[in-house]
Protein backbone atom coordinates (compact mmCIF):
# COMPACT_ATOMS: atom_id res chain seq x y z
CA UNK A 1 0.00 0.00 0.00
CA UNK A 2 2.79 2.33 1.02
CA UNK A 3 4.72 1.33 -2.05
CA UNK A 4 1.73 2.07 -4.23
CA UNK A 5 1.45 5.55 -2.79
CA UNK A 6 5.13 6.17 -3.29
CA UNK A 7 4.87 4.99 -6.87
CA UNK A 8 1.91 7.28 -7.44
CA UNK A 9 3.89 10.23 -6.05
CA UNK A 10 6.87 9.26 -8.16
CA UNK A 11 4.60 9.09 -11.19
CA UNK A 12 3.29 12.59 -10.55
CA UNK A 13 6.83 13.81 -9.91
CA UNK A 14 8.09 12.43 -13.22
CA UNK A 15 5.05 13.84 -15.02
CA UNK A 16 5.84 17.23 -13.47
CA UNK A 17 9.42 16.96 -14.67
CA UNK A 18 8.24 16.16 -18.19
CA UNK A 19 5.84 19.09 -17.98
CA UNK A 20 8.68 21.43 -17.03
CA UNK A 21 10.87 20.09 -19.82
CA UNK A 22 8.14 20.54 -22.40
CA UNK A 23 7.17 23.96 -21.11
CA UNK A 24 10.78 25.10 -21.30
CA UNK A 25 11.08 23.66 -24.78
CA UNK A 26 7.99 25.57 -25.84
CA UNK A 27 8.99 28.90 -24.36
CA UNK A 28 12.74 28.87 -24.92
CA UNK A 29 13.88 26.23 -27.39
CA UNK A 30 11.10 26.98 -29.87
CA UNK A 31 11.85 30.70 -29.64
CA UNK A 32 15.52 30.15 -30.39
CA UNK A 33 14.70 28.17 -33.52
CA UNK A 34 11.42 29.50 -34.85
CA UNK A 35 11.38 32.98 -33.32
CA UNK A 36 7.92 34.28 -32.63
CA UNK A 37 6.10 31.75 -34.75
CA UNK A 38 3.33 30.31 -32.56
CA UNK A 39 4.59 27.34 -30.58
CA UNK A 40 2.50 24.24 -29.87
CA UNK A 41 1.10 24.21 -26.34
CA UNK A 42 3.13 21.22 -25.25
CA UNK A 43 1.74 21.01 -21.74
CA UNK A 44 -1.82 20.42 -22.93
CA UNK A 45 -1.26 16.83 -24.12
CA UNK A 46 -0.09 16.06 -20.56
CA UNK A 47 -3.23 17.58 -19.09
CA UNK A 48 -5.29 15.69 -21.65
CA UNK A 49 -3.48 12.43 -20.83
CA UNK A 50 -4.11 12.91 -17.13
CA UNK A 51 -7.77 13.69 -17.82
CA UNK A 52 -8.18 10.60 -19.96
CA UNK A 53 -6.33 8.19 -17.70
CA UNK A 54 -7.00 9.35 -14.16
CA UNK A 55 -9.99 9.65 -11.87
CA UNK A 56 -11.69 13.08 -11.67
CA UNK A 57 -10.32 13.76 -8.21
CA UNK A 58 -6.78 12.90 -9.19
CA UNK A 59 -7.19 14.89 -12.40
CA UNK A 60 -8.23 17.98 -10.45
CA UNK A 61 -5.37 17.69 -7.97
CA UNK A 62 -2.71 16.95 -10.58
CA UNK A 63 -3.95 19.66 -12.94
CA UNK A 64 -3.88 22.29 -10.21
CA UNK A 65 -0.41 21.18 -9.21
CA UNK A 66 0.77 21.35 -12.80
CA UNK A 67 -0.76 24.82 -13.21
CA UNK A 68 1.17 26.01 -10.19
CA UNK A 69 4.50 24.77 -11.47
CA UNK A 70 3.83 26.23 -14.92
CA UNK A 71 2.78 29.64 -13.66
CA UNK A 72 6.28 31.19 -13.52
CA UNK A 73 6.52 30.78 -17.28
CA UNK A 74 3.75 33.27 -17.95
CA UNK A 75 2.43 36.60 -16.75
CA UNK A 76 -1.06 35.16 -16.84
CA UNK A 77 -2.46 35.15 -13.27
CA UNK A 78 -2.03 31.75 -11.59
CA UNK A 79 -5.70 31.62 -10.71
CA UNK A 80 -6.79 32.11 -14.27
CA UNK A 81 -4.25 29.57 -15.50
CA UNK A 82 -5.60 27.05 -12.99
CA UNK A 83 -9.17 27.72 -14.06
CA UNK A 84 -8.31 27.32 -17.73
CA UNK A 85 -6.31 24.12 -17.25
CA UNK A 86 -8.96 22.66 -14.98
CA UNK A 87 -11.65 23.59 -17.47
CA UNK A 88 -9.72 21.82 -20.20
CA UNK A 89 -9.07 18.72 -18.07
CA UNK A 90 -12.67 18.33 -16.94
CA UNK A 91 -13.99 18.97 -20.45
CA UNK A 92 -11.70 16.26 -21.83
CA UNK A 93 -12.82 13.88 -19.11
CA UNK A 94 -16.45 14.60 -19.83
CA UNK A 95 -15.84 14.17 -23.54
CA UNK A 96 -14.14 10.84 -22.89
CA UNK A 97 -17.26 9.47 -21.20
CA UNK A 98 -19.25 10.18 -24.36
CA UNK A 99 -16.78 9.48 -27.12
CA UNK A 100 -13.68 7.37 -26.74
CA UNK A 101 -11.58 5.13 -28.92
CA UNK A 102 -8.11 3.94 -28.15
CA UNK A 103 -5.90 5.29 -30.89
CA UNK A 104 -3.42 8.00 -31.72
CA UNK A 105 -6.01 9.93 -33.72
CA UNK A 106 -8.13 10.28 -30.58
CA UNK A 107 -5.15 11.67 -28.69
CA UNK A 108 -4.43 14.09 -31.51
CA UNK A 109 -8.02 15.18 -31.73
CA UNK A 110 -8.28 15.74 -27.99
CA UNK A 111 -4.99 17.69 -27.95
CA UNK A 112 -6.08 19.94 -30.77
CA UNK A 113 -9.43 20.51 -29.11
CA UNK A 114 -7.70 21.22 -25.80
CA UNK A 115 -5.80 24.10 -27.37
CA UNK A 116 -8.98 25.77 -28.57
CA UNK A 117 -10.71 25.03 -25.28
CA UNK A 118 -7.85 26.53 -23.32
CA UNK A 119 -7.95 29.75 -25.32
CA UNK A 120 -11.73 29.86 -25.06
CA UNK A 121 -11.58 29.47 -21.28
CA UNK A 122 -8.88 32.13 -21.18
CA UNK A 123 -10.95 34.50 -23.28
CA UNK A 124 -14.04 34.10 -21.11
CA UNK A 125 -12.03 33.96 -17.90
CA UNK A 126 -10.19 37.19 -18.65
CA UNK A 127 -13.53 39.02 -18.63
CA UNK A 128 -14.66 37.38 -15.42
CA UNK A 129 -11.46 37.73 -13.41
CA UNK A 130 -11.00 41.05 -11.71
CA UNK A 131 -7.46 41.77 -10.62
CA UNK A 132 -5.49 44.97 -10.20
CA UNK A 133 -4.30 46.14 -13.60
CA UNK A 134 -5.46 42.96 -15.30
CA UNK A 135 -7.18 43.71 -18.58
CA UNK A 136 -9.61 41.39 -20.39
CA UNK A 137 -8.57 39.80 -23.65
CA UNK A 138 -10.25 42.08 -26.14
CA UNK A 139 -8.05 41.29 -29.11
CA UNK A 140 -7.42 37.55 -29.20
CA UNK A 141 -4.83 36.34 -31.67
CA UNK A 142 -7.12 33.82 -33.34
CA UNK A 143 -4.65 33.01 -36.10
CA UNK A 144 -2.12 31.94 -33.45
CA UNK A 145 -4.78 29.76 -31.83
CA UNK A 146 -5.46 28.00 -35.09
CA UNK A 147 -1.77 27.42 -35.82
CA UNK A 148 -1.31 26.06 -32.30
CA UNK A 149 -4.37 23.85 -32.61
CA UNK A 150 -2.78 22.34 -35.70
CA UNK A 151 0.75 22.01 -34.30
CA UNK A 152 -0.09 20.61 -30.87
CA UNK A 153 -1.72 17.39 -32.18
CA UNK A 154 1.46 16.68 -34.12
CA UNK A 155 3.47 16.73 -30.91
CA UNK A 156 0.85 14.81 -28.92
CA UNK A 157 1.52 11.15 -29.93
CA UNK A 158 5.19 11.06 -28.82
CA UNK A 159 4.29 12.86 -25.60
CA UNK A 160 1.50 10.37 -24.96
CA UNK A 161 3.84 7.51 -25.69
CA UNK A 162 6.35 8.92 -23.20
CA UNK A 163 3.67 9.35 -20.52
CA UNK A 164 2.40 5.85 -21.14
CA UNK A 165 5.95 4.58 -20.77
CA UNK A 166 6.27 6.41 -17.44
CA UNK A 167 2.98 4.90 -16.34
CA UNK A 168 4.26 1.44 -17.15
CA UNK A 169 7.52 2.19 -15.37
CA UNK A 170 5.78 3.29 -12.19
CA UNK A 171 3.15 0.59 -12.25
CA UNK A 172 0.30 2.93 -13.00
CA UNK A 173 -0.78 1.19 -16.15
CA UNK A 174 -2.73 -1.51 -14.32
CA UNK A 175 -4.45 1.08 -12.21
CA UNK A 176 -5.35 2.99 -15.35
CA UNK A 177 -6.76 -0.05 -17.08
CA UNK A 178 -8.87 -1.05 -14.06
CA UNK A 179 -9.95 2.46 -13.30
CA UNK A 180 -13.63 2.88 -12.75
CA UNK A 181 -14.87 6.10 -14.17
CA UNK A 182 -16.75 8.12 -11.65
CA UNK A 183 -18.48 10.02 -14.48
CA UNK A 184 -20.57 6.88 -14.97
CA UNK A 185 -18.66 4.57 -17.30
CA UNK A 186 -15.94 1.99 -17.04
CA UNK A 187 -12.94 1.97 -19.31
CA UNK B 1 99.15 -22.76 -102.80
CA UNK B 2 98.99 -19.86 -105.15
CA UNK B 3 99.36 -16.75 -103.05
CA UNK B 4 98.22 -14.43 -105.79
CA UNK B 5 95.17 -16.32 -106.72
CA UNK B 6 92.62 -13.66 -105.56
CA UNK B 7 88.96 -14.15 -105.23
CA UNK B 8 87.68 -10.78 -106.21
CA UNK B 9 84.25 -11.30 -104.62
CA UNK B 10 85.77 -12.04 -101.21
CA UNK B 11 87.86 -8.94 -101.42
CA UNK B 12 84.82 -6.80 -102.22
CA UNK B 13 82.91 -8.23 -99.27
CA UNK B 14 85.80 -7.60 -96.87
CA UNK B 15 86.24 -4.05 -98.16
CA UNK B 16 82.59 -3.23 -97.89
CA UNK B 17 82.33 -4.65 -94.34
CA UNK B 18 85.37 -2.67 -93.18
CA UNK B 19 84.56 0.44 -95.18
CA UNK B 20 80.86 0.87 -94.32
CA UNK B 21 81.35 1.66 -90.63
CA UNK B 22 84.19 3.97 -91.52
CA UNK B 23 82.03 5.72 -94.05
CA UNK B 24 79.15 5.86 -91.59
CA UNK B 25 81.32 7.24 -88.78
CA UNK B 26 82.75 9.70 -91.18
CA UNK B 27 79.27 10.85 -92.23
CA UNK B 28 78.16 11.22 -88.61
CA UNK B 29 80.95 13.61 -88.01
CA UNK B 30 79.39 16.00 -90.43
CA UNK B 31 76.81 18.17 -88.75
CA UNK B 32 73.44 18.61 -90.31
CA UNK B 33 70.39 16.59 -91.06
CA UNK B 34 70.09 12.86 -90.88
CA UNK B 35 71.39 11.12 -93.90
CA UNK B 36 68.96 10.76 -96.71
CA UNK B 37 68.84 7.02 -96.48
CA UNK B 38 67.67 7.11 -92.88
CA UNK B 39 64.73 9.34 -93.59
CA UNK B 40 62.15 6.72 -94.57
CA UNK B 41 63.09 4.52 -91.62
CA UNK B 42 63.04 7.27 -89.12
CA UNK B 43 59.65 8.46 -90.42
CA UNK B 44 58.24 4.93 -90.14
CA UNK B 45 59.69 4.42 -86.71
CA UNK B 46 58.52 7.73 -85.44
CA UNK B 47 55.03 7.02 -86.77
CA UNK B 48 54.91 3.68 -85.03
CA UNK B 49 56.39 5.06 -81.86
CA UNK B 50 53.90 7.86 -81.90
CA UNK B 51 51.03 5.41 -82.36
CA UNK B 52 52.28 3.24 -79.56
CA UNK B 53 52.83 6.19 -77.39
CA UNK B 54 49.33 7.49 -78.03
CA UNK B 55 47.83 4.10 -77.46
CA UNK B 56 49.69 3.40 -74.25
CA UNK B 57 49.09 6.84 -72.86
CA UNK B 58 45.40 6.49 -73.72
CA UNK B 59 45.20 3.14 -72.01
CA UNK B 60 47.18 4.36 -69.04
CA UNK B 61 45.02 7.49 -68.77
CA UNK B 62 41.78 5.52 -68.95
CA UNK B 63 43.04 2.91 -66.53
CA UNK B 64 44.31 5.47 -64.09
CA UNK B 65 41.05 7.42 -64.40
CA UNK B 66 39.08 4.34 -63.48
CA UNK B 67 41.54 3.44 -60.81
CA UNK B 68 41.38 6.96 -59.35
CA UNK B 69 37.62 7.24 -59.59
CA UNK B 70 37.12 6.05 -56.06
CA UNK B 71 39.80 8.41 -54.87
CA UNK B 72 38.25 11.28 -56.79
CA UNK B 73 34.84 10.52 -55.36
CA UNK B 74 36.27 10.45 -51.88
CA UNK B 75 38.13 13.66 -52.53
CA UNK B 76 34.97 15.22 -53.89
CA UNK B 77 33.06 14.24 -50.78
CA UNK B 78 35.81 15.61 -48.60
CA UNK B 79 35.83 18.88 -50.54
CA UNK B 80 32.07 19.14 -50.34
CA UNK B 81 32.22 18.58 -46.61
CA UNK B 82 34.97 21.12 -46.29
CA UNK B 83 32.90 23.53 -48.34
CA UNK B 84 29.91 23.02 -46.07
CA UNK B 85 32.06 23.51 -43.00
CA UNK B 86 33.48 26.69 -44.45
CA UNK B 87 30.00 27.92 -45.30
CA UNK B 88 28.85 27.16 -41.76
CA UNK B 89 31.88 28.95 -40.39
CA UNK B 90 31.14 31.87 -42.64
CA UNK B 91 27.56 31.94 -41.37
CA UNK B 92 28.68 31.86 -37.75
CA UNK B 93 31.24 34.55 -38.43
CA UNK B 94 28.50 36.67 -39.96
CA UNK B 95 26.33 35.97 -36.92
CA UNK B 96 29.22 36.89 -34.62
CA UNK B 97 29.80 40.05 -36.60
CA UNK B 98 26.18 41.08 -36.21
CA UNK B 99 26.23 40.19 -32.53
CA UNK B 100 29.39 42.19 -32.13
CA UNK B 101 27.78 45.19 -33.80
CA UNK B 102 24.72 44.83 -31.58
CA UNK B 103 26.75 44.47 -28.40
CA UNK B 104 29.03 47.35 -29.38
CA UNK B 105 25.96 49.53 -29.75
CA UNK B 106 24.71 48.41 -26.34
CA UNK B 107 28.11 49.03 -24.78
CA UNK B 108 28.34 52.44 -26.36
CA UNK B 109 24.90 53.25 -25.02
CA UNK B 110 25.77 52.06 -21.53
CA UNK B 111 28.94 54.10 -21.46
CA UNK B 112 27.19 57.25 -22.56
CA UNK B 113 24.44 57.29 -19.99
CA UNK B 114 24.23 58.15 -16.34
CA UNK B 115 21.91 55.25 -15.69
CA UNK B 116 23.11 52.16 -13.93
CA UNK B 117 22.27 49.46 -16.41
CA UNK B 118 22.59 45.71 -16.38
CA UNK B 119 22.71 43.84 -19.65
CA UNK B 120 20.51 40.77 -19.88
CA UNK B 121 19.71 38.16 -22.45
CA UNK B 122 16.21 37.12 -23.44
CA UNK B 123 15.91 33.41 -22.71
CA UNK B 124 12.24 32.64 -23.14
CA UNK B 125 8.87 34.07 -23.95
CA UNK B 126 5.43 33.67 -22.50
CA UNK B 127 3.70 30.31 -22.34
CA UNK B 128 0.45 31.82 -23.50
CA UNK B 129 0.50 33.63 -26.84
CA UNK B 130 -2.23 35.99 -25.63
CA UNK B 131 0.20 37.43 -23.13
CA UNK B 132 3.34 39.29 -24.06
CA UNK B 133 6.16 38.66 -21.67
CA UNK B 134 9.74 37.50 -21.80
CA UNK B 135 12.14 35.94 -19.35
CA UNK B 136 15.64 37.36 -18.94
CA UNK B 137 18.72 35.68 -17.51
CA UNK B 138 19.14 38.07 -14.56
CA UNK B 139 17.50 37.70 -11.18
CA UNK B 140 17.46 39.18 -7.71
CA UNK B 141 21.00 37.94 -7.16
CA UNK B 142 22.12 40.64 -9.62
CA UNK B 143 19.97 43.25 -7.93
CA UNK B 144 16.80 43.03 -9.98
CA UNK B 145 13.62 44.15 -8.32
CA UNK B 146 10.00 44.28 -9.31
CA UNK B 147 9.00 47.20 -11.58
CA UNK B 148 12.49 47.99 -12.76
CA UNK B 149 12.38 49.19 -16.33
CA UNK B 150 13.68 47.16 -19.25
CA UNK B 151 15.03 49.07 -22.23
CA UNK B 152 17.06 48.69 -25.37
CA UNK B 153 18.95 51.36 -27.25
CA UNK B 154 15.82 51.95 -29.31
CA UNK B 155 13.32 52.44 -26.53
CA UNK B 156 11.39 50.98 -23.63
CA UNK B 157 10.67 47.26 -23.71
CA UNK B 158 8.70 46.72 -20.50
CA UNK B 159 9.26 46.20 -16.82
CA UNK B 160 10.02 43.43 -14.36
CA UNK B 161 7.00 41.75 -12.80
CA UNK B 162 8.64 38.95 -10.88
CA UNK B 163 12.16 37.94 -10.03
CA UNK B 164 13.78 34.63 -9.28
CA UNK B 165 17.35 34.02 -8.23
CA UNK B 166 18.82 33.99 -11.72
CA UNK B 167 15.96 35.07 -13.94
CA UNK B 168 13.14 37.53 -14.10
CA UNK B 169 9.80 37.76 -15.85
CA UNK B 170 9.38 40.93 -17.85
CA UNK B 171 6.01 42.13 -19.04
CA UNK B 172 6.25 43.87 -22.40
CA UNK B 173 4.59 47.21 -22.97
CA UNK B 174 2.43 45.59 -25.61
CA UNK B 175 0.83 43.22 -23.11
CA UNK B 176 -2.71 44.23 -22.31
CA UNK B 177 -1.97 44.27 -18.58
CA UNK B 178 1.09 46.51 -18.90
CA UNK B 179 0.73 50.22 -18.36
CA UNK B 180 3.27 52.97 -18.13
CA UNK B 181 3.17 56.70 -17.48
CA UNK B 182 3.96 58.55 -20.71
CA UNK B 183 4.31 61.97 -22.30
CA UNK B 184 3.77 63.20 -25.81
CA UNK B 185 7.21 64.62 -26.41
CA UNK B 186 6.22 67.65 -28.47
CA UNK B 187 3.42 69.00 -26.27
CA UNK B 188 4.21 67.26 -22.97
CA UNK B 189 0.65 65.92 -22.87
CA UNK B 190 0.48 63.24 -20.25
CA UNK B 191 -1.23 59.88 -20.50
CA UNK B 192 -0.98 56.21 -19.72
CA UNK B 193 0.03 53.59 -22.24
CA UNK B 194 -1.73 50.26 -22.31
CA UNK B 195 -0.74 47.28 -24.39
CA UNK B 196 -3.17 45.83 -26.87
CA UNK B 197 -1.62 42.35 -27.25
CA UNK B 198 -1.44 42.96 -30.97
CA UNK B 199 1.96 44.58 -31.04
CA UNK B 200 0.61 48.08 -30.53
CA UNK B 201 -0.10 50.42 -27.64
CA UNK B 202 -2.89 52.74 -26.62
CA UNK B 203 -2.14 56.09 -24.99
CA UNK B 204 -5.11 56.71 -22.74
CA UNK B 205 -6.35 59.42 -20.40
CA UNK B 206 -5.00 62.25 -22.48
CA UNK B 207 -6.83 65.45 -21.70
CA UNK B 208 -9.32 66.35 -24.36
CA UNK B 209 -7.65 69.69 -25.00
CA UNK B 210 -4.19 68.18 -25.37
CA UNK B 211 -2.53 68.66 -28.72
CA UNK B 212 -1.66 65.21 -30.07
CA UNK B 213 -1.12 64.48 -33.74
CA UNK B 214 -0.09 61.51 -35.81
CA UNK B 215 3.67 61.11 -35.83
CA UNK B 216 4.24 62.56 -32.35
CA UNK B 217 6.86 60.74 -30.34
CA UNK B 218 5.68 59.28 -27.03
CA UNK B 219 8.29 59.14 -24.27
CA UNK B 220 8.53 58.07 -20.67
CA UNK B 221 7.65 60.53 -17.94
CA UNK B 222 10.19 59.06 -15.57
CA UNK B 223 7.85 59.98 -12.74
CA UNK B 224 8.68 57.07 -10.45
CA UNK B 225 12.32 56.70 -11.26
CA UNK B 226 12.09 53.19 -12.64
CA UNK B 227 12.72 54.47 -16.14
CA UNK B 228 14.69 57.44 -17.43
CA UNK B 229 12.73 60.52 -18.37
CA UNK B 230 12.10 61.25 -22.03
CA UNK B 231 13.03 57.78 -23.24
CA UNK B 232 11.19 56.64 -26.39
CA UNK B 233 8.09 54.48 -26.05
CA UNK B 234 6.67 54.80 -29.52
CA UNK B 235 5.10 57.00 -32.11
CA UNK B 236 1.46 58.06 -32.48
CA UNK B 237 -0.23 56.38 -35.42
CA UNK B 238 -3.79 57.63 -34.90
CA UNK B 239 -5.77 59.80 -32.51
CA UNK B 240 -9.30 58.99 -31.40
CA UNK B 241 -11.51 61.65 -29.90
CA UNK B 242 -15.14 60.80 -29.21
CA UNK B 243 -17.95 63.33 -29.35
CA UNK B 244 -18.27 63.31 -25.58
CA UNK B 245 -16.05 62.57 -22.61
CA UNK B 246 -13.19 64.37 -20.96
CA UNK B 247 -10.31 62.49 -22.51
CA UNK B 248 -8.97 61.29 -25.81
CA UNK B 249 -6.72 58.42 -26.71
CA UNK B 250 -4.07 57.71 -29.30
CA UNK B 251 -2.77 54.53 -30.89
CA UNK B 252 0.98 54.19 -30.56
CA UNK B 253 3.40 52.06 -32.52
CA UNK B 254 6.05 50.85 -30.07
CA UNK B 255 9.66 51.85 -30.63
CA UNK B 256 10.85 48.33 -29.87
CA UNK B 257 9.52 45.26 -31.58
CA UNK B 258 9.30 42.25 -29.31
CA UNK B 259 9.86 39.85 -32.16
CA UNK B 260 13.57 40.56 -32.51
CA UNK B 261 14.58 41.11 -28.91
CA UNK B 262 17.78 39.34 -27.94
CA UNK B 263 19.60 41.56 -25.49
CA UNK B 264 18.07 44.14 -23.19
CA UNK B 265 19.11 46.46 -20.38
CA UNK B 266 17.65 46.43 -16.92
CA UNK B 267 17.52 49.92 -15.44
CA UNK B 268 18.95 49.27 -12.01
CA UNK B 269 19.05 53.00 -11.28
CA UNK B 270 17.76 55.62 -13.63
CA UNK B 271 20.13 58.19 -12.05
CA UNK B 272 17.63 60.97 -12.88
CA UNK B 273 18.68 60.58 -16.47
CA UNK B 274 16.65 62.89 -18.66
CA UNK B 275 16.74 62.38 -22.38
CA UNK B 276 14.51 65.43 -22.64
CA UNK B 277 14.69 67.12 -25.99
CA UNK B 278 17.72 65.19 -27.15
CA UNK B 279 15.58 62.91 -29.21
CA UNK B 280 13.66 65.55 -31.14
CA UNK B 281 15.82 65.12 -34.20
CA UNK B 282 15.14 61.44 -34.56
CA UNK B 283 13.29 58.57 -33.09
CA UNK B 284 14.98 55.98 -30.94
CA UNK B 285 18.55 56.08 -29.85
CA UNK B 286 20.63 55.08 -32.84
CA UNK B 287 21.30 58.79 -33.03
CA UNK B 288 22.68 58.85 -29.53
CA UNK B 289 26.21 59.72 -30.47
CA UNK B 290 24.97 62.51 -32.69
CA UNK B 291 22.65 63.74 -29.99
CA UNK B 292 25.35 63.68 -27.35
CA UNK B 293 27.51 65.91 -29.46
CA UNK B 294 24.69 68.46 -29.76
CA UNK B 295 25.35 71.55 -27.59
CA UNK B 296 21.65 71.76 -26.68
CA UNK B 297 21.89 68.53 -24.74
CA UNK B 298 22.36 70.48 -21.53
CA UNK B 299 20.75 68.01 -19.21
CA UNK B 300 23.64 65.57 -19.44
CA UNK B 301 26.49 67.79 -20.44
CA UNK B 302 29.52 67.64 -18.17
CA UNK B 303 29.10 71.35 -17.34
CA UNK B 304 25.58 70.80 -16.09
CA UNK B 305 25.33 67.37 -14.59
CA UNK B 306 22.10 68.13 -12.75
CA UNK B 307 19.21 67.82 -15.14
CA UNK B 308 17.06 70.90 -15.23
CA UNK B 309 13.38 70.55 -16.02
CA UNK B 310 12.24 71.85 -19.35
CA UNK B 311 9.79 74.76 -19.38
CA UNK B 312 6.88 72.47 -20.05
CA UNK B 313 8.17 69.78 -17.78
CA UNK B 314 5.53 67.35 -16.62
CA UNK B 315 6.72 67.96 -13.11
CA UNK B 316 5.15 71.40 -13.45
CA UNK B 317 1.96 69.97 -14.79
CA UNK B 318 -0.65 68.39 -12.59
CA UNK B 319 -0.73 64.63 -12.81
CA UNK B 320 -3.52 63.05 -14.74
CA UNK B 321 -6.48 62.53 -12.41
CA UNK B 322 -6.85 59.02 -13.68
CA UNK B 323 -3.27 58.09 -13.02
CA UNK B 324 -3.60 57.38 -9.34
CA UNK B 325 -6.65 55.26 -9.92
CA UNK B 326 -5.23 53.33 -12.81
CA UNK B 327 -1.77 52.76 -11.48
CA UNK B 328 -1.29 51.26 -8.08
CA UNK B 329 1.79 52.21 -6.17
CA UNK B 330 4.98 50.27 -6.51
CA UNK B 331 4.50 48.83 -3.05
CA UNK B 332 1.30 47.10 -4.04
CA UNK B 333 1.07 43.69 -2.43
CA UNK B 334 -1.35 42.03 -4.83
CA UNK B 335 -0.22 38.54 -5.85
CA UNK B 336 0.60 39.31 -9.47
CA UNK B 337 0.04 42.99 -10.10
CA UNK B 338 1.31 44.80 -13.15
CA UNK B 339 1.63 48.30 -11.74
CA UNK B 340 3.06 51.18 -13.62
CA UNK B 341 6.76 51.84 -13.17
Amino acid sequence: MMREKLLRLLNIGIFALVLLLLTSAQTSFWMQIFGHFPAPLLWLPIIAYVAINRSPLETIIVTQFFSLIMAPATVMPEGLLMICNLGVALSVQLFKTRIYWNSATYIMMVSGGSVLLFHLFHLVGSFLVRMPNYQPLTQPSVSDWIVQAMLTPLAAPPIMWLLHFIDRLTGREIAVENMEDSWGGTR
Amino acid sequence: MNFFAFDIRKILVVISVVALPIISINMKRAPGEAPWYQAPFSWTISLMQDSYSNFTSGVRGTTSMYLNLIGIKRQNQSLLRENEELRAQLGSIEELKLENQRLSKLLEFREQTKMKLLAAKVIARDLNPDHESIRINRGYREGLRKLQGIITVNGVVGYVVSTQMDSAQVILLTDRSASIDALVQRTRARGLTNGRSSGSLRLRYLERADDVTVGDAVVTSGSKGYLPKGFPIGRVTSVRKTDFGISQEAMVEPAVSASNLEEVFVVIESGNEDFGDRLTTGFGLPLLSKINSTPNATSVSPENPTPSPTPNSPSQRPSSPTQSAATPSASSTSPRPKPTP
